[in-house]
């Protein structure tokens, strides 16, 4: 049965702990992640290129934390560097999902991304240096392969091959407002001020 | 960078809270980035790529540091695609620390267009910026940019020209 990104998401909410960070692409990565696992720890970045070197950055300064990137294949061939990066880092509480559908804009029906004609996102990490690297493309599959990605120390990368999906609708707030939730509740996690104004 | 200017540069860093830095390895900024890297107070990445690292930054800040990137004004070109769609749009603090290849003195022809756009670049994606001249400016011009890009929640730069750089560099 091919694989659907919503069934992946359901999924991962049982490896995710309050104090878990979730990082989400742009359009129905972002939609599917607002409608199926909408939390205050979720960033909706709405970005290609920069969905795993954001999470990097968290996962290394909120080492207590498991920050889940959910990249996708436009994405992250927009940004590969990236990925020796992230290998380099020692980033253990990092888990990567890149959703491959092989398609730019995908739920729109965009041009094939060059993982369409062959491009292995997998094979990319491993050759960049994360041993821990590995492919699902079957429903069937998915159980293990969130529990294989959540197991032992990162960085570890999953690719879900899955299938073209139609939009949903995405988060109603802003950025901003996405960004000061998020800090906020980062701030009682660390039990330390992020955002602090000066005093008028 | 001199010696002179590279350990002012370190010592405000630090003073300014700056506890997490990125950085794109360029010959000008040598004597710095070894500083840092080996200053345990500092969480150092190398990226392979300008974008990244602002991409690193921002994530960085969420966490809670407070993140400094450094990069050549070449790769600084390449980053505002990143500037954009990340800092600008969500309004995330970062200090930009930017070698000024191009500036007024480089004799390398290659490095001259990059002098023209770094300033309108900048000034374009409404980053706010300081050039320093001397040591002695450095205090001022990295404090201030620290404070700044709190209370603005968004990215500041400070440019560093070729007379900073040691000879060669």
């Amino acid at each position: 049965m091919k694989l659907e990104r919503r069934a992946v998401l359901e999924r991962l909410r049982d490896h995710l702990t309050e104090s878990d960070i979730v990082v989400s692409a742009l359009a129905g990565t972002t939609a599917d992640t607002y409608q199926v696992l909408h939390r205050p720890e979720n960033l909706y970045l709405v970005g290609l290129g920069m969905v795993t070197q954001v999470s990097l950055g968290i996962a290394l300064t909120l080492p207590d934390s498991n920050v889940v990137s959910l990249d996708t294949d436009g994405s992250l061939l927009l940004g590969p560097s990236i990925l020796p990066v992230v290998a380099a880092s020692g980033a253990e509480n990092l888990r990567i999902i890149v959703f491959d559908n092989e398609q730019l804009f995908g739920s729109r029906g965009g041009a094939p991304s060059q993982t369409a004609a062959g491009a292995d996102l997998t094979a990319m990490a491993r050759a960049a240096g994360i041993g821990r690297a590995d492919t699902v493309a079957d429903d069937g599959g998915v159980a293990a392969a969130l529990e294989w990605l959540f197991s032992g120390p990162g960085p570890s990368l999953l690719t879900a091959k899955i299938a073209l999906a139609a939009r949903t609708e995405g988060p109603s707030m802003d950025g901003q407002e996405n960004k000061y939730r998020l800090v906020r509740r980062i701030e009682a996690i660390r039990g330390r001020e992020i955002v602090a104004p000066a005093k008028p | 960078m001199r010696d002179d200017v590279a350990a002012e540069a370190h010592k405000c860093l630090i003073e300014a809270g700056v506890d997490f830095v990125a950085c794109m390895p360029d010959s000008a900024f040598l004597e710095l980035y070894q500083r840092l890297e080996a200053d345990s107070a500092v969480r150092y990445l190398q990226v392979a790529n300008e974008s990244d690292g602002v991409g690193v930054c921002m994530g960085a800040w969420l966490g809670g540091a407070r993140p400094a990137m450094l990069m050549e004004n070449t790769g600084f070109t390449l980053s505002c695609y990143a500037l954009l769609r990340g800092p600008a749009a969500f309004g995330v603090p970062m200090l930009l620390l930017i070698s000024y290849r191009g500036g007024f003195g480089d004799q390398r022809w290659f490095s001259v267009p990059f002098g023209w756009a770094t300033e309108p670049l900048l000034r374009s994606l409404r980053i706010q910026y300081s050039v320093v001249n001397e040591a002695g400016d450095m205090a001022q011009a990295i404090g201030g940019a620290v404070k700044s890009m709190n209370a603005m929640q968004a990215p500041v730069a400070v440019l560093f020209p070729p007379a900073l750089f040691s000879e060669g560099k």
